[in-house]
């Protein structure tokens, strides 16, 4: 078996995804809010973006790390006039709180883990997604990437509703999350799913996984998890190397300074049945972390991490070929 | 995985902090300059730096509520309940050495520190 370098992953104008307008419920996420004047000081003292210059409205992506610079998680930072609206996964959530409770001295913080304003998340991608926003709210939105904005619109039930959209371009392609209640997000898959002008896919987490794997985008727990650390993951541009010190930056700064990252998070393309490890003449140079349902466009696509003296570095995405 | 760490005993099996004399002497020294004479020290821990945990270190006229007090070579030492499981048995010094002045923080519940010395892990 070997990794050649010709495969160079979905073309996703063929899929016909990002025609339409795909709309899928963040089922795994968890949304707390923290408050007090030293929230944000103390969550750019433990992540790795700089979170020093964020204004009220602006959003910005960034890692929790361990102090070996392993991966605890990827957070998502919304910074409102008197609140962070801070989001990860769902099953991280329990150790995120007890790891900002451990750095906690004397700061002035307070957590409320059941907030009810933003507690789910809606997220809304493809090239008419701001169009659908327009018709359907009458605005002429035009939202750069990491800035949000609150709607109105009227709901059924309660008069006119508040919702938050915020553009946070985490994916290829511009992506937006509508943060609110669950009732209100549930009325506007509704309200959008009646518009005929767009095609609205409604995708559940089977597909959102299959279209999150073919673009090499890793998650928690499979890929983001506390083996591996933000370098090897792809996960670089958000790790700020100007803001000082942070828990983990001694080791990630040293990591890409002397180009020791071992691993690289690549999309492998592959007929055979590999359930965890890549090997090479018996020998382990990877691991497989997940994989795409089968026959997903012609294939079984998988995330691996592959040791990257294996790999060729221009390269994101191989295909495994047998060698007789 | 995070660990609290086991308050450590000095060599004489007690349970605190000290400083020495040399490290008050200049402390002393700092307040003057600072206009606060008879001021005293008010040692801490907070979470950041490339080891997760960082020492602070600050003036101070009196201690806030719940901290705790310490004399030490006529010096109060003021240090809340939480970063003090985290310094227990600490020893701060002062080195005035070709390779570097400052205050050190001789902490024996510090597993590891990052490159520069201002923070460390338990």
């Amino acid at each position: 078996m070997w990794l050649r370098n010709f495969f160079f992953g979905i073309d996703m104008n063929e899929s016909n995804i990002l025609n339409k307008v795909n709309l899928h419920y963040l089922n795994h996420y968890s949304y707390v809010s923290i408050k007090g004047d030293d929230a944000m000081g103390l969550l750019d003292r433990l992540t790795t973006n700089d979170l020093s210059s964020l204004k009220p409205m602006e959003h910005i992506y960034t890692i929790l790390t361990s102090t070996k610079g392993k991966m605890i998680d990827l957070l998502s930072v919304l910074k409102l006039e008197d609140q962070i609206i801070l989001g990860c996964s769902k099953d991280a959530l329990k150790t995120i709180l007890e790891w900002i409770d451990f750095y906690t001295f004397g700061e002035e913080i307070e957590i409320v883990i059941d907030q009810k304003n933003y507690e789910s998340s809606l997220m809304v991608f493809g090239d008419n997604a701001v169009e659908l926003f327009n018709k359907t709210f009458d605005l002429d939105m035009s939202l750069i990437e990491g800035k949000s904005m609150y709607v109105a619109f009227n709901s059924n039930s309660d008069g006119r509703s508040k919702i938050l959209i915020i553009n946070k371009k985490y994916y290829h392609a511009d992506h937006y999350e509508i943060y609110s209640t669950t009732s209100i997000l549930v009325q506007l898959i509704q309200l959008f799913s009646k518009k005929e002008d767009f095609d609205i896919n409604l995708m559940n987490d089977k597909e959102f996984n299959d279209y999150r794997i073919s673009n090499n985008i890793p998650v928690y727990p499979s890929e983001i998890n506390e083996s591996y650390n933000p370098l090897e993951a792809g996960l670089k541009k958000y790790i700020s190397f100007n803001k000082g010190c942070y828990v983990g930056q001694e080791v990630i700064t040293r990591l890409d300074s002397y180009a020791k990252v071992q691993n690289k998070l690549v999309l492998i393309k592959t007929d055979n049945e590999i359930e965890t490890d890549l090997t090479f003449n018996d020998v382990k140079i990877g691991q497989i972390t997940s994989h795409t349902s089968e026959n997903y466009f012609n294939g079984v696509y998988k995330l691996a991490y592959v040791k990257k003296k294996f790999l060729n570095d221009n390269y994101d995405s191989f295909e495994i070929q047998n060698i007789e | 995985m995070l660990n609290k760490p086991l308050a450590q005993r000095d060599k004489s099996g007690s349970l605190t902090i000290t400083i020495t004399s040399d490290a008050v002497t200049h402390i002393r020294q700092f307040g003057k300059v600072d206009g606060k004479e008879k001021a005293n020290l008010r040692v801490a821990v907070k979470g950041g730096g490339c080891s997760g945990l960082t020492y602070v270190l600050e003036l101070a006229d009196q201690p806030n509520e719940n901290e705790k007090v310490i004399n030490e070579n006529g010096l109060e030492l003021y240090v809340d309940k939480k970063s003090y499981i985290f310094l227990a048995g600490t020893t701060l010094e002062y080195h005035g050495g070709l390779n570097g002045k400052g205050f050190v923080f001789n902490n024996p519940n510090a597993k590891t520190t990052c490159g520069c010395g201002t923070s460390f892990s338990v």
